[in-house]
């Protein structure tokens, strides 16, 4: 509907029809479009349906009388706000008090004077732009919030696709190399500040290029998904699982030392021996070779670390593949005195596999 | 100009409004329709609705006014104060007979007066 036009309606209530015609004729020479009622009940159907901006209604009526119009316009939530002035033909102060807080703009009293009434209308007309000014405002106001929380909603999705794609593996859903690096300085800052021990295991797929060459990349996909669902599977929940390269995965154990965590690489490389991986109807066995080592000060860095699993994995690769081994007790070296702490200690084979 | 005062020739009641040449044909309306607003109020009256009758006052009260009658506003208020509050039939008979006599003295302008101000 037309806010502009209904600017400009203005409703004459009154139970009295000469009461009414002599005020539309007051009114004719103002800028309104004057429409009368002959009741309050006429009146709620007429500002139901012309949304008028301006009610101006008489006191004393036969069933719904002003007052009760008054309140009836206030306290229903469909009706938008309209302009009501009461005029009475008696009353003082207390009348006057009584309007006002039933939820009359304006009180006046009959018989109108021309210039007068339609002095209060310019007054009433004001009130009515401002607050249909108002209005329009906190309708953009809702609108431009709704926009931006829907803005918001949608940056924050993005985001959080954003940040899973840069820390997580598309292919296995692991962590990814980069986030991997991140955790191992968090867990290398955790250890040198709070003592908070931690162990890392490097795991390479046995003869998985072989593999790739053989049964192609599909079948090699395959494999590599199977293998993580296995390693996040066996491993206890507070280990984090990534992918670091092509068939290489390295595994950060919280709160284990080199001990703790060689008995959960054994049982990872199990757990991968054991499993039969379904590809075109065809059961495929494959092994892995594990490499530990346990966080340490000894250690130079995270760096020097991580080289020390990795040289244990290739010390199991050297010895025949399908095992655990863990790297050299890097304890050991500081019982001599005046030796140097091992920057890349030679590993000990262990054997747990078969 | 208009004489309150009881008298026995009956003045002329001009609308106050009469200067206003907008409004003549609105008040000679309201004048023409008086003796039937008085009608009503004496059958509300001689059936003894007071109700009925303080209803069809209060509206002759606040119209008056607003047709340049002041003078009957005043007698309506009073009528109407007595049917409200139930007064005597002495009262509420002599209260009719002063708003009745207003009433056939309203005149909308000096033109339409049988004599002249």
């Amino acid at each position: 509907m037309n806010d502009d036009q209904n600017k400009k309606k203005l409703l004459v209530v009154d139970d009295d029809p000469q009461q009414l015609a002599i005020m539309q004729r007051l009114l004719s020479s103002g800028e309104h479009d004057v429409l009368t009622a002959g009741s309050g009940a006429e009146a709620m159907g007429i500002i139901l349906g012309e949304e008028p901006r301006i009610v101006i209604t008489d006191w004393f009526m036969p069933g719904m009388d002003g007052i009760q119009l008054c309140k009836t316009l206030r306290q229903h939530e469909g009706v938008r706000f309209v302009y009501i002035i009461v005029m009475t033909a008696q009353g003082g102060e207390e009348c006057m008090v009584q309007a006002l807080d039933a939820g009359a703009d304006d009180f006046v009293r009959k018989p109108l004077k021309q210039a007068e009434l339609l002095a209060r209308l310019r007054a009433a007309d004001r009130i009515v732009c401002a607050e249909s000014d108002l209005a329009k405002r906190t309708r953009e106001l809702h609108r431009t919030n709704a926009e931006m929380a829907l803005t918001h909603q949608k940056l924050n999705k993005a985001n959080e696709q954003l940040r899973r794609m840069a820390t997580t593996d598309e292919l296995t859903g692991l962590l990814n190399r980069r986030e991997a690096m991140s955790r191992i300085e968090q867990f290398w800052a955790s250890m040198e500040r709070y003592d908070q021990i931690f162990s890392c295991i490097m795991l390479d797929i046995d003869f998985f290029k072989k593999f790739n060459d053989t049964h192609g990349h599909a079948a090699g996909d395959k494999v590599l998904k199977t293998t993580a669902q296995v390693l996040r599977s066996t491993c206890r929940k507070t280990d984090l699982v990534s992918r670091v390269g092509g068939e290489e995965f390295l595994i950060l154990c919280p709160g284990v030392g080199a001990d703790g965590a060689k008995i959960c690489a054994e049982h990872l490389r199990a757990a991968v021996e054991k499993t039969a991986i379904e590809y075109e109807g065809t059961p495929m066995l494959i092994t892995a070779s594990l490499g530990v080592a346990g966080g340490s000060k000894l250690y130079e860095n995270s760096d020097a670390l991580i080289k020390a699993a990795d040289e244990a994995l290739y010390a199991s690769k050297a010895a025949g593949r399908n095992r655990v081994t863990v790297a050299a007790d890097l304890n050991a070296p500081r019982t001599e005195p005046g030796a140097k702490p091992a920057a890349a200690p030679k590993p000990i084979v262990v054997r747990t596999g078969p | 100009m208009n004489s309150s005062a009881h008298t026995s020739v009956p003045e002329p009641l001009i609308s106050q409004l009469a200067h206003e040449a907008d409004l003549l044909d609105l008040i000679e309306l309201f004048v023409h329709e008086l003796p039937r607003r008085v009608e009503a109020m004496e059958a509300a009256l001689h059936a003894n609705d007071l109700s009925a009758l303080a209803g069809i006052v209060h509206q002759l009260k606040g119209a008056a006014g607003s047709y340049g009658f002041p003078i009957i506003t005043l007698a309506a208020k009073q009528l109407e104060d007595a049917a409200k509050s139930g007064a005597a039939p002495e009262q509420l008979a002599s209260d009719m007979r002063r708003v009745a006599g207003l009433c056939a003295r309203a005149r909308a302008a000096p033109a339409c007066a049988e004599r002249g101000v």
